[in-house]
């Protein structure tokens, strides 16, 4: 506004009119002091025009030196984010409300936990929901049921069927039956503190509404029978924080065994607990898929669940195994075969070609103690010995066992038929290695006790020591029986066939960690009794 | 989903092994297996696959 005045203050002297007529005649003094009045107006404008000039000159300076105006573009970008940020927090309302509405069955769950956080909460596909109503019997389908509605379905944090029923609907062929019912879910649910635990009966006094009380009430209906809690320990001893509540739950049938293990969730691992799960619901990321059963809604374990469960078992029950003074020797847990089967027989693996992969998985896993690492490097070492090893040429164990135990597997396709064929030729060896190896103890043992309490006693008789040994020459002709039974199996291995892989593992244990060594030290006994004679 | 399931520990130790190794010589193995009715071919087979655990002469 100043500049415009300045602007209009200066103009320059008017040109006269040349047909207006002077109406007289200057002077040339007039005209000497027109000539003076204008020059001074000239200068007093000059000066004018030069103030200005200036002042517009440092006013454009000082606009330079002013910084650049904010960035358009970066603008337009933050208020794309807010709005972003804004429409992705109203979808998040919107899901959050829609869960609330779709998982209605979880009555008491806080959506907004940070455990709740860590889950992803869907339906399951229309295949796991038809699969879990034909493969999970009707007797297993109603003690879930019962315990999905009265117990777990109550959680404020998140819970979740895992073993069988979580493994059986994620596998396309599978003739296994779940028999038993397992459950994590997490420890601020239980309702009370594991302290509180009486050791001797393995019941508790002083609780609150939760998982356990639930389960009180139920047994005091007839509806569960034996519960009983107990804080797990890590392995050598010292306790863990994980309790597991076990109990037995009626159906029309029968009882069917419940395990459910309360773990610590994110809430206790931000406070400095440790994770004391195999799996940790709602202490990392993990999805849960929630099936319809006869209008009760249940949580299951994903497939990638099942499989992380599987092969952290494997791993974590190393650990368990007595190695006994017999490190670096070739041979597995039973229950470590059926593992590693089941987590071939998964969805999305290719079933005879998984098992190295799954030997790579479990070499990537920490064990938890040093024996466990042991076994993990005897697991993969037997591997590498299976898949190089030229003699095991046979015409496979797997059809071997089941034609030996006379069972015809029905199915519909060669895939379903290798694989229910794998899964019921475990089945007989898994069981059959553990009756021996029982056998073999127990036979053993008795042995033993009764050469050693003759070598002992200071009256011996020959009659008593003569049938000592006699009973030692008849036990070594039965393990030399057993001993036939496997190196028969040995020789029906077929190494091309992977499948055979987890029959085979279960056999260079048992001839080489109880029947050889059973002889051996049999014999050795035998030999001092004789020399009493 | 039993943690014990199939945990079967071998009845004897590899120490007690190697002791019972130590007091029986292969001959007296063959002998005493043998005599109480296994054959002498499965006899020395087994004993050629216990010889295999035996200390190693330098």
């Amino acid at each position: 506004m100043e500049d415009k005045k300045v602007l209009k203050k200066f103009k320059f002297p008017e040109t006269k009119n040349p047909e207006t007529p002077p109406q007289k005649e200057e002077s040339l003094e007039d005209l000497k002091a027109l000539g003076i009045n204008t020059e001074t107006d000239i200068k007093a404008d000059y000066n004018r025009g030069e103030t200005l000039v200036k002042s517009l000159e440092e006013k454009i300076s000082s606009m330079e030196k002013i910084k650049p105006p904010v960035d358009l573009e970066k603008l337009e970008k933050n208020i794309t984010a807010t709005k972003d940020e804004a429409l992705s927090k109203i979808e998040q309302e919107i899901k959050g409300a829609e869960k609330e509405t779709t998982f209605d069955h979880l009555k008491n769950y806080d959506f907004n936990s940070p455990e709740a956080r860590l889950v992803n909460l869907e339906s399951a596909s229309e295949k796991i929901q038809n699969r879990f109503n034909e493969k999970i019997n009707p007797e297993m389908q109603s003690a879930i049921s019962l315990v999905a509605e009265r117990v777990f379905n109550k959680c404020r944090l998140p819970y979740a069927l895992i073993g069988s029923n979580c493994y059986v609907p994620h596998t396309e062929y599978s003739g296994k039956i779940p028999d038993d019912l397992d459950v994590v879910f997490g420890i601020n649910d239980l309702g009370f503190d594991p302290k509180d635990i009486d050791d001797q009966n393995h019941r508790v006094k002083n609780y609150g509404p939760g998982v356990y009380s639930d389960l009180l009430e139920l047994e005091n209906q007839g509806l569960v029978k034996g519960l009983k809690v107990e804080e797990l320990t890590k392995y050598g001893g010292e306790k863990n924080g994980c309790v597991k509540v076990k109990c037995l739950i009626k159906t029309a049938g029968r009882f069917i065994e419940m395990e459910a293990f309360a773990q610590h969730m994110q809430s206790e691992i931000a406070a400095g607990e440790k994770f004391n799960g195999i799996i940790n619901l709602g202490a990392e990321k993990q999805t849960i898929e929630v099936i319809d059963l006869n209008g009760t809604k249940v949580n299951i374990g994903s497939e990638a669940t099942a499989e992380e469960l599987y092969l952290k078992n494997i791993v974590n029950e190393f650990a368990l195994y007595d190695l006994n003074g017999w490190e670096n020797r070739s041979y597995l847990n039973a229950k470590a075969l059926q593992r590693i089967f089941n987590v071939t027989n998964l969805d999305h693996e290719n079933f005879e070609s998984s098992i190295d992969k799954i030997i790579a998985t479990i070499g990537e896993i920490d064990p938890p103690t040093p024996e466990a690492k042991t076994a993990q490097t005897v697991l993969q070492n037997l591997w590498q010995e299976f898949k190089s090893t030229e003699h095991l040429q046979g015409p496979g164990l797997v059809n071997y066992l089941l034609q030996k135990n006379q069972i015809d597997i029905k199915s519909q396709n060669e895939t379903e038929n290798k694989i229910l064929s794998t899964e019921k030729a475990v089945d007989l060896i898994t069981t059959e290695t553990q009756t021996d190896m029982k056998y073999i103890g127990d036979k053993y043992s008795a042995s033993k006790t009764a050469a050693e309490a003759i070598l002992d006693s200071p009256v011996k008789s020959p009659e008593m020591i003569k049938a000592a040994i006699d009973k030692i020459k008849t036990d070594v002709q039965e393990l030399f029986g057993l001993g036939r039974k496997y190196k028969d199996y040995s020789q029906q291995v077929d190494s091309a066939s992977r499948r055979d892989f987890c029959v085979y593992a279960a056999i260079p244990r048992l001839r080489n960690y109880f029947i050889k060594p059973v002889i051996v030290k049999l014999e050795a006994l035998a030999e001092k009794l004789e020399a009493t004679l | 989903m039993n943690e014990s399931d199939g945990l079967i520990s071998p009845p004897i130790t590899e120490a007690e092994y190697k002791k019972s190794l130590a007091e029986l010589s292969r001959e007296k193995l063959i002998k005493r297996l043998v005599d109480g009715g296994i054959s002498e071919a499965e006899a020395t087979e087994f004993a050629d696959e216990v010889d295999k655990d035996r200390p190693q002469a330098a």
